[in-house]
């Protein structure tokens, strides 16, 4: 009889088990399933807006100067800067901000230069070696996500220029 | 008489054993369990392609986020990277007839495929692969982290974008 009544477990130990095991299985379905909520997603506000005020693009010795101006409500750290190397060419691909000399630094594929709502700031690019036809800026700005500054493109804020020859 | 009542009492106390103890079989059978369940779980989960995350989600969400546009013109294709989200890789989809042929860009041009960074273009002379196409379409591809390392994700069908000016 008392061979018997010995139990496997006691009842206390049973119950730690159950509980453990609960919570690694909720863990591993939590680890797993969380990854599929969609998370905000980092985004310039929508109030980021920039203008070219004035283009004047020179083929002979390809020198640009644009005059760009923040109307937005948000600052702007910057733009990357793309001109067409043909009439037809819908996309600009060709990277200028390699060849800016005034109103900016050179970045890695864009132009740092802060513009603070209502600024109006001129920029010279130098030595274009190639024929461009128009241009395309897309407004960039450094943002505070999750305590840290990151870069962010506002690609919904892209501005297309044609130039006029001279 | 004596001897015969000890005799049936040892025979008694004999058939009361079990084969084995309590606490081993129920050992045996939380092992046993545990075994099992593990040898399934691996079994799954190579049967289950894993997808991998970005920016702690997962990458099937972050097809979403890509935002990029795509023009041809006179035999160029020209790509620019509109979002945030880096683009790793794009099959182009040439339509012909009822079919179509896939071309990966990063492996046709390894040498002038970078990537696609916020803000980065790509423009590649692609006419002799094109011929007389119907459409194009383009699919990111994008990189993910998973228990393999790093992993190239194909985004689905309903995230292709046709090119423009064809």
């Amino acid at each position: 009889m008392l061979l018997q009544d010995k139990k496997g477990v006691s009842i206390m130990v049973g119950y730690i088990l159950l509980i453990v095991g609960a919570l690694v299985m909720g863990g591993l379905v939590y680890q797993g399933l969380k990854t599929y909520v969609p998370t905000e997603i980092i985004d310039c506000p929508e109030g980021v807006s920039i203008f070219i005020k004035e283009s004047d693009y020179n083929e002979e010795d390809g020198s640009l100067e644009i005059t760009l101006v923040n109307n937005g409500f948000f600052n702007i750290n910057g733009y990357f800067i793309h001109a067409t190397t043909t009439q037809e060419q819908k996309v600009a691909t060709l990277d200028l901000s390699e060849f800016i000399k005034e109103g900016g630094i050179k970045g890695g594929g864009f132009v740092l230069s802060l513009f603070e709502p209502n600024d109006e700031k001129p920029s010279n690019f130098e030595g274009i070696d190639i024929e461009i036809y128009s241009i395309q800026i897309i407004p960039m700005r450094f943002q505070k996500e999750d305590s840290r500054k990151r870069f962010v493109a506002c690609g919904n804020s892209k501005i297309n220029e044609d130039l006029n020859h001279k | 008489m004596k001897n015969s009542k000890v005799f049936i009492l040892k025979k008694t106390i004999y058939k009361m054993k079990k084969g084995v103890s309590p606490v081993i079989a129920t050992v045996l059978l939380i092992s046993m369990v545990i075994v099992l369940g593990l040898i399934i779980f691996l079994w799954f989960r190579g049967m289950i392609v894993e997808e991998g995350t970005k920016f702690g989600k997962n990458v099937k969400l972050v097809c979403e986020d890509v935002n990029f546009k795509a023009s041809y013109s006179e035999g160029i294709l020209s790509i620019v990277n509109l979002g945030n989200t880096p683009i790793f890789n794009m099959h182009l989809r040439i339509f012909e007839g009822k079919g179509y042929d896939t071309l990966d860009l990063k492996e046709k041009y390894p040498e002038d495929w970078e990537g696609l960074n916020s803000g980065g273009t790509f423009s590649q002379q692609i006419d002799g692969e094109v011929g007389n196409a119907d459409k194009l379409t383009l699919i990111p591809i994008l990189r993910a982290k998973s228990s393999k390392g790093e992993i190239p994700y194909i985004c689905g069908d309903e995230y292709a974008r046709e090119v423009e000016g064809i």
